[in-house]
């Protein structure tokens, strides 16, 4: 046993509670998704019995493919990618470009305007609706995606959340940066937009889960199998007094699957390894 | 291109006034996001601000201005206390997601630990499945006749465990349990990337001070999270407040125990699209928001005691 | 206004991704509340609920457009509690689909407020085809509104093997209400639920709205509530005696594990529910061949509630003509033929209900249709009755319960209602 892999081991023993109390919770946090996982394998009827029947006494796949044969799952899964690719992208420029100025620049009734902003989060959603179908309609963008994407992507959330991160930025940065002449622009995208890059990608992560789950508004604003995305595809498989619960498990599971690869297959770039390189930056 | 005097003449001692502050630069990184802002939430706003001051038909038509009445009504109404002490007991409650949240970031972002990947995975799952698929399986938890719950409470020896989603007092912890549920995965993914933001150093620098991992946590991880710890604190409440879909996914829009559940934004909902007195669903839009705003400004004002900044 | 609409919506063809399910475009003069033909060219916007019917409906679009070959239909489908605040948004945005479904609760609503399109022009409707209480439910204030699309009534779903262990004989046609309580009574007994139903939901439609029918009372009469009436507390009664002596599960168990749940299951003898749940039922149950379907119990009387959707088209409809004929083509004999062979619920149209019965043959469906053609009564509403049903959720589970007198439950609600009611 070499000496680091002995150090590792050590420290993991000194860790021994905090693995135990993390693989708890984990578990807590798991369950529900397996559970789902489960459901979409079961029939109907298992999914209905009483008391549950968690393992299904066969895996029933066809639930799956039959997800297929109810939604045009495919043309569904595009416009979601379109919608939460747009609203992302436009939410981390948005949000950024705002919090910056938010936390670093100083302007006459920049509190106030802070404020006011962080006001649009307090108002139900619902009282919303009605008048931005009205906008969205005198627009023309009715049945388009850009109807779907419009209001979500000015958000006070990821504006609130990008000052807080360049707000706890070291100062002496961007003394160092106008010294070197850098307009404000140059300071904000060549100097505090690289160290800000954690609290981008929990904007842009937290982002493409709301806009990927998002129901209600894109509900409104499409109504053709063809043009709606895959959360509002889904939610028409739940019927009046009974639903198909296996199908939308398994539609759900195929719908989320994607976005658990993303995350996995980025979650080491997204939240690690940018406190050293933020630096370089 | 600034040839406008300085607006920000309140810097701190030791940092002249800033170029940046000057001109049209902050109109240039704000104005984009205000312009859709007052579209599609300041109009919206001041449109119900209107409404609630006014009597509709169902869908808005037939407009008539009555003045404050629906504030009037809206203050002697009563099922207001109720409303109000069952949100503000909500809030109070989903708040412990918190302090949880920074635990559990910052055990699974302790230098050299391993599987991290796995535990971040973990508390983040919660996240990606299906609203409606959550909300199913939790009841399946809560369930009084069958429930996983109620079996492990029996088998500790409690005979009589509560109906859980349809008792009142009862409904409200379940409600809130899985409010704290379903954000911790967010708050987790903030935290973590605020914990990543500390520089290694600080621990070292600590370490050598001989400080214990205990004092470590609490004199340079907290304090350094502070800012982030805020962001949370703030939404968590603004979201609690909001108080609405939790009771719907969790309890159901008929079920009896709903009754002394009901959220400021149930009466909101109940009053605007059930009874359909859209003038007086706006006003009590309107008394969350001046609420929301009061305890929201005074968070802001404490935060100067306890929030770190650079 | 015509025109105008087709240059923004040719405007924007280069912006948008897709518009068609915008209602204009028709280029066609014709095509304007005009006489239609079989040239007329028309694209119309058509919205539903329930994927279920997903065949149903396309194959009679396909029927409509043998007769129009050039008018479009677009449809679009919502769940749902989704599609109403849909219907919702969009009655305020004016932009309603030209034809819809429309249930009771909400007819008076959208017709009272004008954004239904009467459809008293309609020449050769036949009115008499169509239940009474149908065709009733969907007239306001004089005009028709809605032709009747399909039906339920309620009914008892029996489980035989559990009459048969506790030893009581499957009820039969004209059974009364202390029947049924001994029945339950004796299930109870062997410790399966005698009797279950939506009550606690206070889902009126389901359970206590029939027995205050069945005791002579009334829900809601001339914009006057019925329930302080004492033969409506006898009907509202009934449900708290079945809790009190144990033959029905207290609320708490039937909110945390649904009645439907409970009767699939095998947990309980009695089912209350409406014909909806025949499908349903079909694919969950264990064992369907233990089920069979019997009449409501009676008391002073035989009741039952009998609802149903209507086709309805909206005010603003830029093709007020096309959107008529289609509400006309969806709800003709043929069309009902469609419904009732798929099955999926029982077809408004006289006559036309046996393949539907003829569904589930043992189980003997016919209970339902007898019940709609005999003794059914309509389902109660007003011009908002949401108001009122949402104060039956707060004032009557408590009574269902026993936690306060029926009687003064009764009166509460009544006079609350009656304020609601004087306020429409």
């Amino acid at each position: 046993m070499s000496d680091k892999t002995r150090r590792v081991l050590a420290t993991q023993v000194r860790y021994l509670p905090a693995h135990i109390l993390l693989i708890l919770g984990g578990l807590v946090m798991l369950f529900p998704f397996v559970w789902q996982i489960l459901m979409s394998l079961s029939t109907n009827a298992e999914i209905q019995s009483v008391p549950p029947q968690l393992i299904p006494e066969q895996f029933m796949w066809s639930n799956y493919t039959d997800v297929f044969a109810k939604i045009p799952f495919l043309s569904q899964f595009g416009t979601s990618v379109l919608i939460t690719v747009v609203r992302t992208v436009g939410q981390v420029v948005l949000c950024s470009l705002a919090g910056y100025a938010f936390a670093r620049m100083r302007f006459r009734g920049r509190n106030l305007l802070f404020g006011l902003l962080l006001a649009i989060l307090m108002i139900p959603g619902q009282a919303y609706l009605i008048p931005q179908y009205q906008i969205i309609k005198s627009l023309n963008l009715l049945e388009t995606w850009g109807g779907v994407v419009l209001p979500g992507i000015f958000s006070a959330f990821g504006t609130f959340l990008m000052r807080q991160a360049f707000l706890s930025m070291p100062k002496e940065l961007e003394e160092a940066a106008r010294l070197d002449g850098c307009n404000p622009w140059q300071t904000f995208w060549r100097v505090m937009l690289p160290l800000a890059k954690p609290s981008l990608s929990a904007v842009a992560i937290v982002t493409v889960l709301w806009s990927w789950n998002d129901l209600l508004w894109p509900l409104i604003i499409t109504s053709r199998e063809d043009n709606m995305p895959l959360s509002v595809g889904i939610a028409t498989l739940a019927g009046q007094y009974s639903s198909d619960w296996a199908i939308m498990m398994a539609a759900s599971v195929m719908a989320m699957a994607p976005i658990f690869v993303l995350f996995f297959s980025m979650q080491k770039r997204v939240i690690e390894g940018l406190a050293a390189s933020g630096v370089k930056g | 291109m600034t040839t406008t005097t300085a607006t920000g003449r309140q810097a701190p001692p030791k940092t002249r006034t800033h170029p940046m502050s000057v001109g049209a630069w902050p109109l240039l990184f704000v104005g984009p996001l205000l312009i859709g802002v007052a579209i599609f939430y300041y109009y919206p706003i001041v449109s119900n601000l209107y409404t609630s001051f006014t009597t509709t038909n169902a869908f808005g038509g037939d407009v008539k201005f009555v003045g404050v009445d629906n504030y009037v009504d809206l203050l002697t109404r009563p099922d207001l206390p109720s409303a109000l002490g069952n949100t503000l007991l909500y809030t109070g409650v989903v708040l412990l997601a918190v302090p949880l949240s920074v635990v559990i970031a910052s055990m699974i972002e302790l230098p050299g630990l391993k599987g991290r990947t796995l535990y971040r995975m973990l508390f983040f799952m919660p996240y990606l499945a299906m609203p409606v698929a959550i909300a199913q399986v939790w009841r399946i938890f809560f369930n009084g006749n069958f429930g996983l719950l109620n079996q492990m409470l029996k088998a500790i020896g409690i005979s009589d465990p509560p109906y859980w989603l349809s008792t009142p007092g009862f409904a409200m912890l379940a409600v809130a349990f899985f409010g704290i549920w379903s954000s911790i995965g967010f708050n987790v993914i903030i935290l973590s990337s605020g914990l990543k933001g500390i520089p290694p150093e600080l621990y070292e620098a600590a370490s050598l001070d001989g400080a214990n991992a205990w004092q470590q946590f609490s004199r340079v991880t907290v304090p350094l999270l502070t800012p982030s710890i805020f962001f949370l604190t703030i939404m968590q409440v603004i979201g609690g407040f909001q108080l609405f879909d939790g009771l719907y996914a969790m309890l159901g829009p008929t079920n009896p125990a709903i009754n002394e559940s009901r959220s400021l934004v149930y009466l909101f909902y109940n009053e605007a699209f059930v009874q359909q007195n859209k003038g007086g669903g706006a006003a009590i839009a309107m008394f969350i928001v001046v609420l929301v705003g009061i305890v929201t400004a005074i968070q802001f004002w404490g935060q100067k005691k306890w929030v770190h900044y650079e | 206004m015509k025109r105008r609409s087709f240059l923004t919506v040719a405007g924007l063809a280069g912006a948008a991704v897709s518009l068609s399910a915008c209602s204009g475009g028709d280029t066609e003069p014709g095509g304007q509340g005009g006489e239609l033909t079989a040239d007329t060219t028309a694209e119309l916007t058509f919205f539903y609920w329930d994927k279920n019917q997903t065949p149903t409906v396309e194959a009679n679009i396909a029927a409509f457009n043998k007769q129009y070959p050039n008018i479009k239909v677009n449809t679009s489908i919502a769940a749902y509690k989704d599609y109403w605040s849909k219907l919702r948004t969009q009655a305020e945005g004016d932009q309603l689909p030209d034809v819809f479904w429309m249930n009771g609760p909400n007819i008076q609503l959208y017709a009272g407020n004008d954004m239904l399109a009467s459809i008293d022009d309609l020449t050769d409707v036949p009115w008499d085809k169509y239940p009474q209480a149908l065709v009733d439910l969907y007239t306001v204030d004089g005009s028709h509104f809605g032709i009747p699309k399909d039906y339920d009534t309620i009914a008892c779903f029996i489980n035989k093997t559990l009459f048969e262990q506790a030893g009581v004989p499957i009820p039969t046609d004209g059974w009364t209400w202390a029947e049924h309580n001994d029945a339950a009574k004796k299930i109870a007994a062997t410790g399966a639920h005698g009797v279950v139903s939506t009550v606690g939901a206070a889902d009126g439609q389901g359970s206590y709205y029939n027995t205050i029918y069945q005791a002579g009372g009334y829900v809601i009469k001339d914009n006057q509530s019925g329930f302080a009436d004492p033969k409506s507390v006898k009907g509202l009664q009934f449900w708290a005696d079945l809790i009190a002596d144990g033959s029905m599960p207290s609320l708490q168990v039937m909110t945390d594990t649904s009645p439907t749940v409970l009767f699939s299951n095998g947990q309980a003898g009695i089912f209350w529910a409406g014909s909806w749940m025949v499908q349903p039922l079909l694919e969950d149950l264990k064992d369907p061949a233990e089920v069979i379907v019997v009449p409501l119990p009676k008391d002073e009387t035989q009741a039952t509630i009998i609802h149903g959707l209507a086709y309805v088209a909206s005010a603003k409809s830029k093709n007020l003509a096309a959107s008529k004929a289609l509400v006309q083509a969806m709800t003709t004999e043929e069309a009902a033929k469609t419904e009732a062979a798929n099955g999926t619920a029982i077809p408004a149209f006289t006559g036309t209900q046996q393949a539907w019965v003829d569904g589930q043959p043992e189980w003997n469906l016919g209970v339902f249709t007898t019940g709609a053609d005999e003794y059914s009564v309509s389902y109660p509403v007003s011009k908002n009755t949401a108001a009122w049903e949402d104060l039956q959720l707060q004032i009557l589970p408590d009574a269902f319960a026993g936690k306060t007198p029926m009687e003064e439950a009764a009166k509460n609600l009544a006079e609350q209602m009656d304020a609601l009611l004087a306020k429409e």
